[in-house]
């Protein structure tokens, strides 16, 4: 088993709840595309988190 | 990968040597310090670049260059060099790697480097080498230090910075939302004070915003905004340019500030914590050093470009950013004592904001009203430390560190100043004091004010509902990551454990036969745990003996091995690594290796004669890859010996007619045979106090012995009505006792020839019948199906039975006692 098999399992699993949360509606394909890169980095996950609240704030 | 043969030229405690192992198991063996682990170090320099040896923990002062070549050829690297044949698949390829050019692997035929380097890309995860060291690692660690063995060796540090980085986002938004809610706290009580309200809540500041609107004959609004607030009322004429302050906004804010001051005692303890904690901070010079390097890894994370360090202006190779996120997740305390301060202080920061403004009303009362009662110096010294605690709340540690930590916070709240000098006379002098202002420039100039608040207000209710859902995003993300991370690590650890016990059990088939263990993963820690004599489970270090705690470690191994490196490369080697496993469950590891690691090939060092011999007498390793280290000295290195096929020696020395080798080389080889062979069998031999025991001795004793089961065999098989197993041995004793008898005959001639040196009256033609005798007399005590040597085996239980059997069981005489009687 090699690194990015295991990891790729971790993303898998953690793509399919991410998909499920409303919570993450409009953000969810950026946010794992950028989780699955090689090299994510937080302030760009942080702009991805932040994103849709600009757009769509909740009083 | 397999090796057929090894050179090594150089490197650590040797100076040259050749094996050809035939890429079967090999066993180098010999006394402590004659050079066995630089075999080892070899090996793993061939295959990594490295030397596993000379990293980790309690290396740092050790580096490859220096401490990796033999320590005369440090000055002359090019002739330190480790070269293999191998063989991958159905193909043969050299392979050889210098000290000069430690990362330079070079491959021949070079079509197949591509296929070497596929092969060796696992080796990366070390899971090709076993030592005491790694056993030691899996068994008695703590939790958590398992946990970064077994997740390096899953390679999950991508997995763990990624957890690690979420965890800081995860962090900073709570530490967002926290001071988002403060802020919006602030505003709110600004607004219940300017309405001289009881609490807040949008509906009572609607009706109270109508009712100062119908003073002005306004309509009612349905709800608020500041757009709306003052929507169809005209400019009152007695309105002035700046906004009042009311009466009743004065009142309440000294309502508001004896609130504060009820609060005194919580604040204090809060401030106490906050300087205990900064106490301990700066009493720990580690971890200060961690928290400055925290901050600098911080602000280096956010001046990182083009992976050019901020500090050094250097270019970074690789992914510097990554890095600096790496190491900020490393100083895990720090980070916690960092929060935890920042928690406090933004708590401290809400009170005194709340106070500032509610201060900062009275100076304006003060200024508006002309009132004489209150100093104003003295106001605006009180607003100043209240504007220094601020001050200092922002950078707590810098502060506290440099002794300039201000007086304590409990007299900003102390009544003696702020209730005779602050409230009680403005208190007074507003009672003297009428209203200036009509009503309805009253509630003009409320609405005034008002449509500054509410803005505020309505950006931080905004501001508060955005950090909230980044807040709840980041809990989740990390949730959701922890989570799957966990699932796909419990199917890995499930597996592992399944291999595990499976292993387990076959060395300890005789003590623990329904062993059972359990791997979880909780956080940061990896908790391991084994059953002990179904009495529960327990850590492996804590009623288990060492000797199992090192079965343990050899399992879990190979468990381990087996899941990750699968057939990518069939090599483990094994550092002297069952040193406390007594014989009897050394032979269960001979059978762990036979029955599931036949794929692999097994290069095992031990200082143990005993343990190589028995790997030969179990069939695990064949004559001709018994390495026996004798010696080792600075100039030579190891001081070797190859335990050659005895056959093929004895036949080399007769193709030369070299009768009393050939002769010299049986007899060593027979003694060295029949010692195991009484070993293996409990002969009865004459004891001698020199502790030395001659062929002459050990054959006797061990064909009497052989003889004796045999016939123990036939009599029970005839008991237990056994007629095929009866005919097999009675042909087998016929054919024994024939065998014994000539290897008797013969055996005059090897002592003839070593003892009296009348060698050369015998030839090669003379000798070669004796070679047949004994070639056939050793046969009778080998397996011929997995070459093992019979052994006496006694079982345990009511009903075990005293058999003499070979590693597979092809042989297998029941020679108990009293057989068939209750």
């Amino acid at each position: 088993m090699t690194e990015k098999s295991v990891t790729d399992m971790i993303l898998d699993k953690f793509t399919q709840s991410v998909a499920g949360d409303s919570t993450f509606k409009g953000i969810c394909e950026e946010l794992l595309a950028l989780m699955k890169s090689e090299k994510p980095e937080k302030e760009r996950i942080k702009a991805i988190l932040e994103k849709i609240v600009d757009e769509n704030p909740k009083p | 990968m397999r090796i057929l043969s090894l050179e090594v030229e150089n490197i650590r405690g040797i100076r040259s040597i050749r094996i050809e192992p035939a890429g079967e198991n090999l066993v180098v063996f010999g006394p402590n310090g004659t050079g066995k682990s630089a075999i080892v170090d070899a090996i793993d320099f061939l295959l990594t670049g490295k030397i596993s040896r000379l990293t980790g923990e309690g290396a740092k002062s050790l580096s490859l260059k220096e401490h990796g070549p033999h320590v005369d050829s440090r000055e002359d690297l090019k002739n330190t060099v480790v070269k293999a044949k191998v063989k991958i698949g159905d193909r043969e390829i050299e392979m050889q790697r210098g000290m000069n050019k430690p990362t330079t692997l070079k491959v021949d035929p070079k079509g197949d480097t591509m296929l070497v380097k596929a092969c060796l890309a696992v080796t990366e995860l070390g899971q090709h080498i076993l030592t005491r060291r790694e056993i030691l690692q899996y068994i008695t660690s703590e939790a958590g230090k398992r946990a970064k063995k077994i997740m390096s060796l899953l390679n999950l540090d991508r997995v763990e910075n990624l957890r690690s980085m979420l965890v800081t986002l995860r962090n900073e938004a709570e530490s967002d939302h926290t001071q988002a809610q403060g802020n919006l706290e602030v505003a709110k009580g600004e607004i219940v004070t300017l309405l001289s309200l009881s609490g807040f809540s949008e509906v009572t500041c609607l009706a109270k915003i109508n009712a100062l609107r119908q003073i002005l004959g306004g309509s009612e609004l349905s709800r608020l905004s500041t757009e709306s607030m003052k929507e169809g009322l005209s400019p009152h004429p007695f309105s002035t340019e700046r906004p009042a302050l009311t009466r009743d906004q004065v009142v309440n804010t000294v309502a508001d500030i004896r609130t504060l001051i009820g609060e005194k005692d919580s604040i204090v303890a809060k401030e106490a914590e906050l300087r205990a904690l900064l106490t301990e901070i700066c009493s720990e010079a580690q971890l200060k050093e961690c928290m400055a390097y925290e901050a600098l890894i911080r602000v280096g994370i956010t001046l990182t470009k083009d992976n050019v360090c901020p500090l050094c202006d250097r270019k970074w190779d690789g992914d510097f950013r990554q890095y600096l996120e790496q190491k900020e997740g490393s100083i895990e305390v720090a980070k916690e004592k960092r929060i935890h301060v920042e928690e406090i202080s933004a708590a401290l920061n809400n009170r005194l904001m709340i106070l500032r403004n509610e201060v900062s009303v009275c100076v304006d009362a003060h200024n508006q009203y002309a009132l004489k009662a209150i100093n104003d110096a003295e106001l605006r010294k009180y607003l100043s430390d209240i504007d220094s605690w601020i001050n200092i709340l922002k950078n707590p540690l810098g502060f506290f560190e440099s002794g300039s930590w201000p007086s304590p916070l409990q007299e900003l709240f102390e009544t003696p100043f702020v209730e005779p000098n602050l409230l009680t006379p403005l208190d007074n002098a507003i009672k003297e004091i009428r209203p200036e202002i009509s009503t309805q420039q009253n509630a003009w100039d409320t609405l005034t004010r008002m449509q500054d608040k509410w803005e505020r207000y309505a950006r931080l209710v905004k501001d508060e509902a955005q950090k909230r859902i980044i807040k709840s995003r980041s809990e989740s993300t990390l949730e959701y990551f922890e989570r799957a991370r966990d699932l796909v690590l419990e199917g890995i650890y499930d597996a592992v454990k399944n291999n595990f016990e499976k292993y387990y059990r076959v060395i300890h088939s005789d003590d623990e036969g329904g062993f059972a263990s359990k791997i979880s993963h909780e956080g940061a820690e990896l908790n391991f745990q084994v059953d002990f004599y179904k009495r529960g489970l327990f850590p492996p270090h804590a009623l288990h003996s060492e000797g199992h705690q090192d079965s343990m470690g050899l399992c879990l191994f190979f468990a381990l091995n087996t899941y990750l490196v699968k057939n990518a490369i069939e090599l483990a080697v094994l550092d002297d690594v069952v040193m406390s496993i007594d014989c009897n469950h050394r032979q269960g590891i001979c059978t762990l290796f036979r029955e599931h690691f036949s794929d692999k090939q097994l290069i095992i060092t031990t200082h143990d004669g005993a343990w190589a011999k028995q790997l030969r007498a179990q069939g695990v390793v064949k004559q001709k890859n018994m390495v026996h280290f004798t010696n080792w000295n600075i100039e030579t290195g190891p001081i070797y010996e190859l335990e050659k096929d005895l056959w093929d020696r004895v036949e080399e020395d007769l193709k030369k007619d070299d009768v009393p080798a050939a002769a010299h080389t049986l007899r060593r080889n027979a003694e060295l045979f029949f010692d195991d062979v009484c070993d293996f069998l409990s002969a009865s031999i004459t004891y001698r106090g020199s502790h030395q025991w001659e062929l002459g001795d050990l054959a006797p004793a061990a064909i009497s012995a052989y003889k004796k089961y045999l016939k123990k065999a036939k009599d029970n098989a005839h008991k237990l009505k056994d007629s095929t197993k009866f005919e097999e041995l009675e042909v087998l004793e016929k054919k024994s006792n024939e065998i014994i008898t000539k290897s008797q005959i013969e055996q005059w001639i090897i002592n003839e020839n070593v003892h009296y040196n009348r060698w050369r009256t015998y030839n090669k033609n003379d000798f070669e019948p004796v070679v047949q005798a004994f070639k056939l007399l050793f046969d009778l005590f080998n397996c011929s199906t997995c070459g093992s040597l019979i052994a006496l085996n006694e079982g345990r239980g009511q009903n075990s039975q005293l058999t003499i059997s070979c590693s597979c069981g092809k042989v297998f005489w029941n020679v108990t006692e009293n057989v068939g009687k209750k």
